[in-house]
């Protein structure tokens, strides 16, 4: 076995997954997650930290679109599966799939492209910017003479919220973000890290999700209830948090008995209800949703915000701050009627 | 050990340093793989290859390129933090002997630690990417907050012991009690300090989750082994710094000075390491207030008792 080869299998060993999740498949991300756990590797923060990209659920033709240019920016080698949720044995499979790949993909694999213009950030991804949207990236601090280096034209002053003029950039959150519901795109309007403005908008799965519920035992509104709190934690930086949060999510998940589950999840909300950094840490109304997600005896409905009213709850906040609101929202995309103000994609 | 002073060994020696430097940052990387997979319902021991298998995967995986990249910079700030964490150990003495017996080892170090605001932002920076700017501006932010409190934390020491000189710190510790006793306000603020310039457990929010990575955002590759191995090596280093300036240096029974360096540094390594699993990132907004409202004026009055003490003394 030669040194490449040896290389090659310790790096399948901790391979990054980006789980990309559609509107309505939650449940497939979830999987993916476990399974990424239990072979012991590591989920990605970003496109450049990925290895593998896991997309779970049939992307609309936008979210596709951004999904192709996430993969353009994962600098491999990289493999690509699908997960489909039908059962709970894809997302290891397919997992399989991608270890398999990322062994032999080193010497085929093309490298990515170059970023397209204006798109400095991973998250960037949703690949239909009118011309309008890229004057605002921060080219103005290159001293280039023709006012758009790399084809990115200078920035635009604006003031701030302290009346400070500031360069404006344009900065859209999502749809493919980790801890971020799967779809939703927040076009935000930053000041510094501030966030001025910010539109909304969902990109759609192509077809109705499959039914997740009919699972042998599976207890998806518990479930949901912890995936949101671990997404949550995970943006306040508490690892192993949002390590326990996930894994009494898969339990739930994965049919146990209710019983020996309800404990783990009883213990989990006295550890994070007990933690005095965290109360300090988090802003009183985010942390007050944390503990009603990780809390087993609400009933489990999130907060129920509307889409339209997002945009006036994160304007004015810092970037930390509209991803600790957002997250503790727990907002659901999933195809459903009552949802007045999302666009539609498909 | 120390009564002998330090001895300043040649050059040559300096890969030794840096060796054992590696060894100290794959160990505490070792510990956090373990804690992590622990943390997450594997074996602790899976968790312990996790750097071996982290360094395959990067040195595998291909530099990501941005557009309108300042590359020089970008790497630069990558590797800087490397580099500061090999210049701080130069002038740490293992047991007696050292690398660099400087008259103003102390003031070195700090020096060192302040390169560390340069490569952090440059990381932030070179990629011309909006997540990264904010990591590398939240940084500055929180080393606006920890920086004169560690400043002042590196003082005391060298008030108690009248100098600079860091051989001269450990030895004053001898026959007495060790300034981390004599001086805990110091030494609390000393350990914020290495955690906050590592990057490391609440002060992570540069490289946090919520930007996507921050300054790690569009690393890929050997650049972001540097960075990450950076992290650990700068974590490493301020734990070697800690144990001549408050752990007493080398002394201690039975074992030779050197290694006793060695077990103090590898302890504290470890209570960073440990310890970070326990807590949520500080908001660095929340954390400004703490540092100059609460640390600031605590340390300063921790300074002034040790230099009463020291006039008192003659």
């Amino acid at each position: 076995m030669g040194v490449t080869d040896r290389i090659s299998a310790r790096a399948v060993r901790r391979a990054h997954v980006l789980a990309v999740e559609v509107p309505g498949w939650w449940v497939a991300r979830a999987e993916v997650e476990r399974a990424a756990r239990a072979r012991g590797w590591q989920l990605a923060t970003s496109p450049a930290d990925a290895d593998v990209l896991a997309v779970c659920g049939p992307p609309g033709e936008r979210l596709a679109a951004a999904v192709e240019r996430v993969w353009q920016q994962l600098p491999g080698p990289r493999a690509r599966v699908e997960v489909d949720g039908s059962d709970a044995g894809t997302a290891a499979a397919a997992l399989g799939r991608a270890a398999q790949l990322l062994r032999t993909s080193g010497a085929t694999d093309t490298p990515p492209d170059h970023t397209p213009p204006g798109d400095g950030t991973g998250d960037d991804t949703t690949g239909e910017h009118g011309p309008d949207e890229h004057d605002h990236e921060h080219g103005d601090m290159d001293m280039d003479m023709d006012m758009a280096p790399a084809g990115i034209p200078l920035a635009q002053g604006a003031d701030d919220r302290d009346g400070l003029e500031m360069d404006v950039l344009a900065v859209p959150l999502g749809p493919v973000l980790p801890c971020w519901p799967g779809g939703l795109v927040l076009r935000c309007r930053l000041h510094g890290d501030v966030v001025a403005e910010a539109a909304v908008e969902v990109l759609r799965a192509a077809g109705p999700p499959v039914d997740t519920t009919r699972r042998d035992g599976a207890s998806t509104g518990s479930a949901r209830r912890l995936d949101a709190a671990a997404a949550l934690l995970e943006l306040a930086g508490w690892e192993d948090a949002a390590a326990a949060a996930r894994r009494v999510r898969d339990r739930w998940l994965g049919g146990e008995r209710a019983g020996s589950v309800g404990a783990g999840d009883e213990r989990l909300h006295r550890r994070v209800a007990r933690s005095r950094p965290l109360r300090w840490a988090l802003p009183d109304d985010v942390r007050q949703r944390l503990l009603s997600m990780l809390d087993p005896s609400s009933v489990g409905a999130p907060v129920g915000v509307p889409l339209h009213a997002l945009p006036g709850l994160v304007a004015g906040l810092d970037l930390a701050a509209v991803r600790l609101v957002v997250a503790s929202l727990a907002l659901d995309l999933s195809p459903a009627p009552s949802r007045p103000t999302a666009a539609a994609d498909v | 050990m120390s009564d002998v002073g330090v001895v300043e060994v040649a050059a040559i020696w300096a890969p030794a340093a840096a060796a054992l430097l590696a060894l100290l940052a794959m160990a505490a990387a070792a510990l956090d793989g373990a804690l992590a997979a622990r943390g997450s319902g594997l074996p602790a021991t899976a968790g312990l290859s996790a750097p071996v298998n982290e360094t395959a995967r990067l040195l595998r995986q291909r530099r990501r390129v941005t557009v309108a990249a300042d590359s020089l910079l970008w790497r630069a700030g990558g590797g800087g933090l490397l580099v500061a964490a090999l210049l701080m150990v130069v002038v740490v003495p293992l047991g007696r002997f050292t690398l660099a017996d400087l008259p103003v080892g102390v003031v070195w170090f700090n020096a060192m630690d302040i390169v560390v605001w340069a490569a952090v932002w440059l990381a932030g920076w070179g990629p011309n990417s909006a997540h990264s700017l904010v990591g590398g501006y939240r940084f500055l932010a929180l080393a606006l907050a920890y920086e004169l409190p560690l400043m002042f934390a590196l003082t005391a020491p060298a008030v108690a012991a009248g100098s600079l000189r860091v051989g001269d710190v450990a030895a004053a510790q001898d026959g007495g009690w060790w300034y981390v006793a004599q001086m805990p306000v110091a030494f609390l603020v000393f350990c914020l300090g290495v955690t906050a310039f590592s990057v490391w457990g609440p002060f992570a929010p540069p490289a946090g989750t919520d930007l996507a990575g921050g300054v790690l955002t569009e690393l890929s590759g050997v650049d972001r082994l540097l960075f990450l191995a950076g992290r650990y090596a700068l974590l490493a280093a301020g734990s070697a710094f800690a144990v001549p300036l408050f752990l007493g240096g080398g002394a201690g029974p039975v074992l030779p000075g050197w290694l006793w360096v060695l077990v103090k540094t590898a302890l504290l390594l470890s209570v960073f390491v440990v310890v970070r699993r326990r807590l949520p990132a500080l908001r660095p907004d929340r954390f400004a207030e703490v540092g100059w409202l609460v640390l600031l004026p605590l340390v300063l009055v921790q300074v002034l008792v040790v230099a009463v003490i020291a006039v008192g003394r003659g």
